[in-house]
């Protein structure tokens, strides 16, 4: 029986929303098990479009250039969500300044950009997943600032964003 | 046997997790490993549902949810722990390390831990930080001459592991208790956290508002994790169509350490930590 019962906790930490095994006819064990989180990202890039040397060019997050993920996961459990930020688009040794204020990035439990909460994405977000669906949606903007002088080329960098559930 | 059908189960509930939605990341499973010091292994696998192939990479690094000065829960990674950290990150090894996983695809991750001489008895802690990133580099935005720029986002899912040998006990101390309306006219709680025992407190808070009659008027609850000392802020939102009359109301919080998430006899047990914190919602603060 403590088998049973170990392999019924492995299953129920395997992702299924929720599950109900019946054993041996008499032997109901009910499990309301955590999802794995997991991040789209490949929902949108973040586009700052045409650049002009000298020119700062900035994207909202609500803009529809903004880069945008989707976070999905157990219903209504938080997850802490944080941004590690390059100061700059490379290409060989020139660079782009990149930046990000703290109305930078939004959030929103539904994919409405419109009524989303923006926050800082340098000191990141606690919050809940859609009681419902799990879901979390995420946007990014950001402002590149290239020189007068700014060499043509193709700059590129990379972010990171780690998402996590807090309570464990 | 069991073990083997475990396996074909744990593969079978990825396949199922990752089939409707194409466009998703890489799930890791389960998001909790527990290793202890007889069996020293473990294995944890990556899926990738989505339509193109994913390079991934796995890194073990000291870490452990905690409140930042808001009270907001983040999880802090130390690259570098000191001596007097619980840290099993530095002598566990997962493999492989890096791996291309295709559309549709798995890879199981071994775990293997090779403990320090002497080690204590006690639960030690690490994360699993998984980096993923699509193989195909990132599209070039912009114009098709000029200055162009490309971002590319790689997302880390960080998952907890626990290393425990001997024997190990847990317990929660609740310092504080406050409760209020904050700034958006919703409620929240404050309260003073800290850990005893030689494990990680995994458990729940139940959260019951009540208002002076002694009548149950919203009830929350959040899972719950506390690896030392911590002031956690956690904002409850209302129901819906709910209106709070001004008056006096009383939030109790209970932590307990039920866990259905968890595997039954990973789940340290203790005893229920309750507290009650009165407030009252003035005129111009309700809603």
């Amino acid at each position: 029986m403590r088998k049973i019962f170990a392999l019924l906790a492995l299953v129920a930490i395997m992702g299924t929303a929720s599950a109900v095994f019946a054993i041996s006819g008499n032997v109901t064990a009910t499990a309301n098990v955590l999802t794995p989180i997991s991040v789209t990202n490949d929902l949108r890039q973040l586009d700052f479009g045409d650049i002009l040397p000298g020119i700062n060019k900035s994207v909202p997050f609500n803009d529809a250039n903004s880069g945008k993920w989707r976070v999905d996961g157990a219903a209504s459990r938080e997850v802490a969500i944080t941004f590690t930020l390059p100061a700059g688009l490379v290409l060989g040794l020139d660079s782009v300044p990149i930046s990000f204020n703290a109305t930078d990035a939004g959030h929103n439990q539904s994919d409405v950009v419109g009524v989303a909460t923006p926050f800082d994405p340098s000191a990141g977000l606690t919050q809940n997943l859609h009681g419902a669906t799990g879901e979390l949606f995420i946007w990014l903007g950001g402002t590149v600032a290239p020189s007068p002088t700014q060499p043509a080329g193709v700059y590129t960098g990379t972010a990171i964003m780690d998402v996590v559930y807090t309570g464990l | 046997m069991l073990r083997r059908i475990a396996v074909v189960l744990l593969l079978a509930s990825l396949t199922s997790l990752g089939g409707s939605t194409v466009a998703r990341a890489i799930m890791i499973a389960p998001h909790a490993v527990f290793l202890n010091h007889r069996t020293r292994s473990a294995v944890f696998y990556i899926h990738n549902p989505s339509e193109t192939a994913v390079e991934a990479s796995v890194d073990l690094i000291f870490g452990y949810p905690t409140a930042n000065a808001a009270g907001e829960m983040r999880v802090a990674l130390i690259e570098n722990p000191g001596p007097q950290a619980r840290s099993a990150a530095q002598w566990i090894k997962a493999l492989p390390r890096r791996v291309e996983i295709e559309p549709g695809g798995r890879q199981a991750i071994r775990l293997l831990a090779q403990p320090p001489p002497g080690l204590e008895d006690g639960e030690y802690w690490s994360r699993i930080v998984v980096q993923s990133q699509e193989v195909a580099p990132a599209t070039p935005v912009g114009a098709s001459g000029g200055v162009q720029t490309a971002l590319t986002v790689a997302t880390r899912t960080i998952t907890a592991l626990y290393y425990r040998k001997g024997t190990v006990a847990t317990g929660v101390r609740m310092n504080s208790l406050e409760a209020g309306v904050d700034h958006r006219g919703g409620l929240f709680c404050r309260m003073g956290l800290s850990r005893m025992g030689t494990a990680a407190y995994l458990g729940r808070m139940d959260l019951e508002l009540t208002d002076e009659a002694g009548e149950l008027v919203q009830s929350w609850d959040r899972y719950l994790a506390v690896y030392y000392e911590h002031q956690r802020v956690v904002s409850l939102d209302w129901k819906a169509d709910g209106r709070m009359v001004p008056g006096k109301y009383y939030l109790t919080a209970r932590l307990v350490t039920d866990r259905s998430d968890l595997p039954a006899d990973m789940v340290l047990r203790y005893e229920p930590v309750v507290r009650t914190a009165e407030f009252v919602v003035p005129a111009t603060g309700a809603r």
